[in-house]
């Protein structure tokens, strides 16, 4: 959904740093002001997180069932096709995904750096809070599948997600999947970097 | 259109590799990191977005009328996948143009950088001349094109578009030379 997506790189730049920041820690201190290598290390792993696992997964399910991917917000994105406004809509989302994770980076790095990493976590988990509460605002939007018009006015054409209409619950579990197996990736793998540090 | 997609973002990798030769070149490894996190980010917040809003607003065009399924992505857990290509084709030859151009730079053959991007941007021209028939009659969907349904390049709204995407795309990419080369040469000095 275009309302997790946007936080979700935010929040996913945040938790990897705050997962490595043993690391990160160390080598600022001895770089001495100067951006350490593993600066770009994590913002490399962030940008990349956010650019090929949120914005093709967000853009995937904005592409083959755009009306539930933004809770029927808008009909605009279901209509994009000979419309150079709307079909911007989903290029702007990409680049918006990748701002978001940088930002992410950026300020994480510099609350770690500035002896405020007190800040991060609990910054990443209320924005998670404020996500998961302004979409259970959006129910039963979530629950459903169908057009912008079917959802407004005639939903009782709309099918329930478990319900497979038109494979979207075949193209949502490909996705979460992928969601899924890149973020455990990056989670174990940074946990063993930090590992490593500790243990030399 | 995805016949230029490729070639440009190769060439964006090797004029990007040129303008940061100076950070390339130093031994310490912080300036081939930050080029690395530089192009990455370039490429996926000034390149992707392209061809992505292409393929939202007139997907015959921007595959210039190979295939009828990109009329419509809708309710398709296969031709979605999109999203996935269009990331791989813009980022993948993006990379590599940056790669290859530093490979170049490392072996001081610095001037073969610069034949690359000058050498991708006559093959861009090239492509575009050969299939200026189909480049500058647009047909939105594939079923318009059989129908012969076209309207010039220049006419509103493709060519407002467009123009909005170029300027955003290119303008980008001047900036980002500008910014590099002014860093690698203060790198230099």
């Amino acid at each position: 959904m275009v309302q997790i997506d946007l936080p979700a790189a935010f929040v996913a730049s945040m938790f990897f740093l705050d997962v490595g920041k043993k690391i990160v820690k160390r080598e600022a201190a001895r770089a001495a002001g100067k951006r350490p290598v593993v600066y770009y290390k994590f913002l490399f792993r962030s940008v990349l997180y956010a650019a090929a696992v949120i914005a093709p997964a967000g853009l995937y399910l904005l592409a083959g069932w755009p009306g539930w991917e933004q809770l029927y917000w808008s009909e605009r994105v279901e209509n994009t096709t000979f419309n150079w406004v709307n079909a911007l809509i989903p290029a702007a989302f990409v680049a918006a995904i990748v701002l978001a994770g940088f930002l992410g980076h950026i300020l994480a790095y510099r609350w770690l750096t500035t002896g405020k990493e007190k800040l991060i976590r609990p910054t990443y988990i209320a924005v998670l809070v404020v996500v998961t509460v302004s979409v259970l605002l959006n129910y039963p939007a979530f629950l459903l599948v169908g057009t912008y018009q079917e959802y407004h006015f005639n939903r009782g054409a709309m099918a329930f997600v478990w319900e497979n209409p038109h494979g979207f619950a075949i193209g949502w579990a490909i996705i979460m999947s992928y969601f899924v197996a890149a973020t455990l990736f990056i989670f174990f793998k940074i946990r063993r970097e930090v590992k490593r540090v500790e243990g030399a | 259109m995805l016949a230029i997609d490729g070639p440009i973002a190769v060439l964006s990798g090797f004029a990007l590799a040129e303008a940061g030769k100076g950070l390339l070149k130093d031994r310490d490894k912080r300036g081939t990191n930050f080029m690395r996190r530089t192009v990455l980010l370039f490429a996926v917040f000034f390149i992707t977005p392209v061809p992505f809003y292409f393929f939202m607003g007139w997907p015959a065009w921007e595959t210039n009328y190979l295939w009828r399924w990109p009329d419509s992505l809708l309710d398709s857990p296969l031709k979605a996948f999109v999203a996935f290509a269009i990331f791989a084709f813009t980022v993948g030859p993006a990379y590599l143009g940056f790669e290859l151009g530093r490979w170049l730079i490392t072996k001081g053959k610095d001037v073969w950088v610069r034949v690359g991007y000058v050498g991708m941007f006559l093959l861009v021209g090239l492509v575009v001349l050969l299939t200026r028939d189909i480049t500058f009659n647009v047909a939105s969907t594939y079923a318009k094109y059989e129908a012969g349904e076209f309207y010039s390049f220049w006419s509103r709204p493709f060519f407002t578009g467009w123009l909005f995407v170029t300027v955003y795309f290119w303008g980008s990419l001047a900036a980002f030379y500008l910014w590099l080369r002014k860093k690698s040469a203060s790198q230099l000095r």
